[in-house]
């Protein structure tokens, strides 16, 4: 337990109910998050990142249940056990959210400046005029060029990258302590996803922000993240300091990610690296390693038994039982 | 015993939003469908069979009984005149499945040319076609109805003509609508570039595709037109008495509702239901045919 | 006959919000069409028009003198143009039956169609609006299936006996509220609202569920968009989530049907009308056709039409204010 930590996950689980049955999206996840550090979630579609970052501020369907034990302890309040009031308070004041895609995250008939205002007068209670202003100066914080003249335009009337930085400055309006990104980046095309990143970064620093960010790509995760934790199939599997990931991972999935990004100095026509088969999505109860039907140095542990964290390095966490050796 | 299957499709990361519930089953769904069928078969096998039927005949007054609930001698009660309301009914019948079968096929067969013209060719044919329709459709329709009626002369017949005539440009609409997209398709082209006229392409390749949609829409299109056939009767425009026609007999006990209701409350009932079976019916064909065609439209 | 026009309203709808002139082009295309068509439903008449108007004892001088009159001897065109000049100068001919004139018989009866119109849609929307946004809202729940099956039977009531069955309820065995007949607000506003509660709820039960349908489809597929979600992970409750974001997006069916009812409506709603003695526009498009007055009946049907389009045209430019994505391109 770091006595330094904003967030701290233990045990969360989460299921949803579906036509072919319950669906673990979530399975024992633990989390630490240190105040004022960028912690980077990493994993492929279906890993269930998506769905730890809504279960932070309790933006899930009714169909989904979340496990008896599980604890979400935010500055030592537990968000899951709060009364609806208080996560409301809690959402957009406190945890704030920046969503995939621009393109939808933004009502299109209500103009920029109103639902910029909306925060500010809810949680800061803050008036109409005052608000507005407001609002103008958030959107020049975001890097948008006449701010007063695209508060009062629709969101069809901004491009991609520019609707992302509104969804940002509605994200920051209220002054969070910790903002989670959730792929904040994917919908953009990549020459204007190095200056969002930046920008991200640079909030943070001003505002001395906690960051989750939650993404697919490592390489976005490498630049910009202290702490690296990856998920498959619902779980965390290996968690660990940036430099540790990418210099000594453990677990056989972490090292297939890294393997598989292409490198400016590999040979021409050098064969793209990739792991065989797919992702699964678990139903029923599932034990055992999740990556045990593509793993490499699967053995007979793996299909019987799930693997419990491990760390023979404080502060690196895996979950293996044959893990790779430490260089 | 791991459970791990196969992953879904690509998106299955993202949650849903606000409310929903998973799916739940549809309870009790065919039952009304079959009531409904049920039903309909029923009033069907009525009017066929009126003539036939241990009933007095419709037209036959008893004044002894004129106003009375059901009883052993008239089934459903008798009207003000002593008129025996289940063969009333019955004969009524008639006139609203004359009107609710003939209408919306003179719509069907007007409304799909119309349409299928205005989708197939380009120009001066298919202004002129749009304008009328939309000139048509400009009207409420009862208006329209009551107009022709009244210049053609209350009768059963002209009455199911205007309502036919009624419904043209809508069905024209739907016709143009599904017509549309299948024009571009290759098997249109081919059939083209095979020497094929324009009338065997329209009516070979084309129409085939579109029947569904248009009987379906017939099949709503008929409980339309019983309440319009009723409407007209109940304004005392529809088809002449002494015809018993379900909207007339509503109109006639209106004036003794206080006394007794059940004079217009029955006919109300039986043209109820059997709207709503139509309904029901028409709405589940719907249902099965959109799951159906899928990612064609 | 207003479920089959909410069907393709949306196409039609789309197509009328591009280009003013072609619009404008196009809907004075309509109405020279009405205009035409209603003419000639007077040509289609069987038998000599006089004739109809005087009766079988008349001479044929006074036949002639009639004929002359109101001009029957000239050619049809000519009096087409005749009429339509006079109709655009508001001038629809003076009934020979009634001795009234045309446009003054519908201007008097125009306020009550209108109270009418104006009741039954507050009326609908009070019923539709909370129950349709919640069975969006709770959409696949007992909730909904409740609501919907209800809104699916009261659709499958035709008007005449919803108006007959309300007026047992109400006005004859509870006693609250008038059976028939019009008090005009001189009479008092409590006894103009009485006498005209029931046609207007009668009205309303007949498009409330309608309007429920759409609400209830549009607010469902509202919800499932990502802004939604944004919206309640800023702290906004689910009403306020509800009426700030999801509603104004989901209502533009229910303003294009809402549109046109309108535009019906204020040709007055004949069946309500006549089932309530109500002297509105519809009971004088009854009366005429009863009485055979086709002069009357040729100038309401005109108006009807007219008024229509007009409201229509309105309907459109409101589009543009409620939904910013049109108007500037011109389509969605």
């Amino acid at each position: 337990m770091n006595a330094e930590a904003i967030l701290q996950v233990r045990g969360l689980g989460v299921d949803f109910a579906t036509a072919r049955g319950r669906l673990h999206a979530l399975d024992s996840v633990d989390l630490d998050v240190r105040r004022g550090s960028t912690l980077a979630v990493v994993g492929e579609s279906g890993s269930g990142k998506s769905v730890l970052s809504r279960t932070i501020l309790r933006l899930l369907p009714p169909s989904a249940t979340v496990a008896a034990g599980a604890r979400i302890l935010f500055d030592g309040e537990d968000l899951l056990a709060l009364d609806r009031a208080a996560i409301r308070s809690v959402r957009g004041r406190r945890i704030a959210m920046v969503f995939q895609d621009p393109m939808t995250a933004l009502n299109p008939v209500r103009t920029i400046g109103s639902q910029l205002s909306e925060g500010l007068r809810l949680h800061l209670g803050m008036k109409a005029a005052a608000a507005a202003d407001r609002a103008v100066e958030l959107l020049a914080t975001v890097g948008i060029a006449s701010p007063a003249r695209r508060a009062g335009q629709y969101p069809h009337q901004l491009s991609g990258g520019m609707r992302q930085r509104v969804v940002i400055a509605m994200a920051i309006a209220c002054e969070p302590e910790l903002l989670i990104a959730d792929e904040p980046t994917t919908a953009l095309d990549v020459t204007v996803q190095a200056d969002i990143l930046d920008l991200l970064a640079r909030l943070q620093a001003d505002r001395r922000m906690t960051m989750i960010l939650i993404t697919h790509d490592l390489g976005i995760a490498a630049g910009r993240a202290d702490e690296i934790a990856v998920m498959y199939a619902g779980r965390i599997v290996e968690k660990a300091p940036t430099r540790e990931i990418f210099r000594r991972s453990r677990m056989p999935y972490t090292a297939a990610l890294l393997r598989s990004i292409p490198r400016l100095d590999d040979p021409p026509h050098a064969r793209l690296s990739t792991i065989p088969g797919r992702p699964p999505v678990v139903f029923g109860n599932a034990q055992g390693c999740g990556f045990a039907p593509r793993c490499e140095r699967v053995g007979s542990a793996c299909t019987e038994r799930t693997p419990a964290m491990a760390a023979d390095e404080p502060g690196h966490d895996y979950r293996c039982w044959h893990p790779l050796e430490p260089v | 015993m791991s459970a791990i299957i196969d992953p879904p499709a690509a998106g299955a990361d993202r949650p849903e939003g606000l409310g929903t519930p998973p799916p739940q089953r549809r309870f009790g769904s065919f039952a009304r469908l079959w009531l409904s069928v049920a039903w309909v078969l029923l009033i069907f096998g009525v009017a066929l069979l009126a003539d036939w039927l241990p009933i007095p005949p419709p037209n036959s007054m008893d004044f002894a009984a004129a106003e009375q609930g059901p009883s052993k001698a008239h089934l459903l009660g008798a009207d003000l005149d002593g008129r025996d309301l289940l063969s009333r009914i019955a004969h009524g019948a008639r006139v609203s499945l004359t009107v609710s079968l003939v209408a919306p096929a003179i719509g069907l067969l007007g409304g799909s040319l119309l349409g299928l013209l205005a989708a197939y060719y380009a120009g001066a044919l298919r202004v002129v076609i749009l304008a009328v329709t939309d000139a048509m459709l400009a009207f409420p329709s009862l208006v329209f109805a009551l107009g022709l009626t009244a210049v053609l002369g209350p009768s059963l017949r002209n009455v199911t003509i205007a309502l036919g005539i009624m419904s043209i440009p809508a069905f024209a609409r739907i016709a143009r609508a599904n017509a549309l997209p299948l024009i571009g398709r290759e098997f249109v082209l081919a059939a083209r570039t095979a020497g094929a006229s324009d009338a065997y392409i329209m009516l070979r390749e084309i129409l085939p595709n579109m029947v569904m949609a248009l009987l379906t829409y017939a099949l709503t299109m008929m409980s339309i037109m019983i309440v319009a056939e009723g409407s007209l009767s109940f304004l005392g425009v529809g088809v002449r008495p002494p015809t018993p026609s379900w909207g007339g007999m509503i109109a006639e006990g209106r004036e003794a509702l206080e006394r007794v209701p059940h004079v217009s409350l029955i006919p109300a009932a039986v043209m109820f239901l059997t709207v709503l079976s139509l309904n029901l019916i028409g709405d589940h064909l719907r249902q099965r045919h959109e799951a159906k065609a899928g990612g064609l439209t | 006959m207003k479920r089959f026009i909410s069907g393709w309203t949306g196409r039609w709808a789309g197509r009328q919000a591009g280009g003013l002139a072609r619009r404008g082009g196009h809907v004075a295309v309509v109405v020279l069409l009405l205009a035409v068509g209603t003419f000639l439903m007077l040509e289609l008449l069987p038998g000599n028009l006089a004739d109809s108007l005087i009766g079988e004892n008349s001479t044929p001088e006074e036949v002639a003198r009639i004929e002359a009159d109101l001009g029957l001897d000239r050619p049809v065109v000519e009096r087409f143009g005749l009429w339509a000049w006079n109709a655009l100068h508001g001038d629809l001919g003076r009934s020979p039956l009634t001795g009234e004139h045309v446009a003054h018989s519908i201007a008097t009866r125009l306020p009550v169609s209108i109270e009418l119109m104006v009741l039954a849609q507050v009326l609908a929307l009070l019923m539709a609006l909370p129950l349709g946004v919640l069975a969006g809202y709770r959409e696949g729940s007992r909730l909904d299936s409740a609501i919907s099956s209800a809104a699916f039977g009261t659709l499958s009531v035709p008007h005449f006996v919803l108006g007959i069955v309300l007026i047992l309820v109400f006005a004859i065995w509870l006693g609250w509220f008038p059976a028939t007949g019009f008090r005009p607000l001189s009479d008092g506003l409590g006894a103009n609202l009485a006498s005209m509660f029931l046609p207007a709820l009668t009205l309303a039960l007949v498009e409330a569920p309608v309007y429920l349908r759409l609400l209830r489809s549009d607010i469902a597929t509202t919800l499932r968009e990502e802004f939604v979600t944004v919206a309640r992970a800023k702290g906004l409750s689910d009403f306020q989530v509800l009426a700030r974001h999801a509603l104004r997006p989901s209502s533009f069916s229910l303003i294009t049907v809402m549109g046109i009812n309108v535009g019906h409506l204020i040709g007055g709603a004949v069946i309500i009308e006549t089932l309530f003695a109500l002297p509105g526009v519809g009971r004088l498009l009854i009366e005429s056709i009863t009485r055979r007055d086709y002069l009357t009946l040729q100038g309401v049907v005109l108006f009807i039409g007219v008024s229509f389009v007009v409201v229509n045209l309105l309907v459109d430019a409101l589009y543009a204010v409620l939904d910013p994505r049109i108007g500037a391109r011109g389509r969605r």
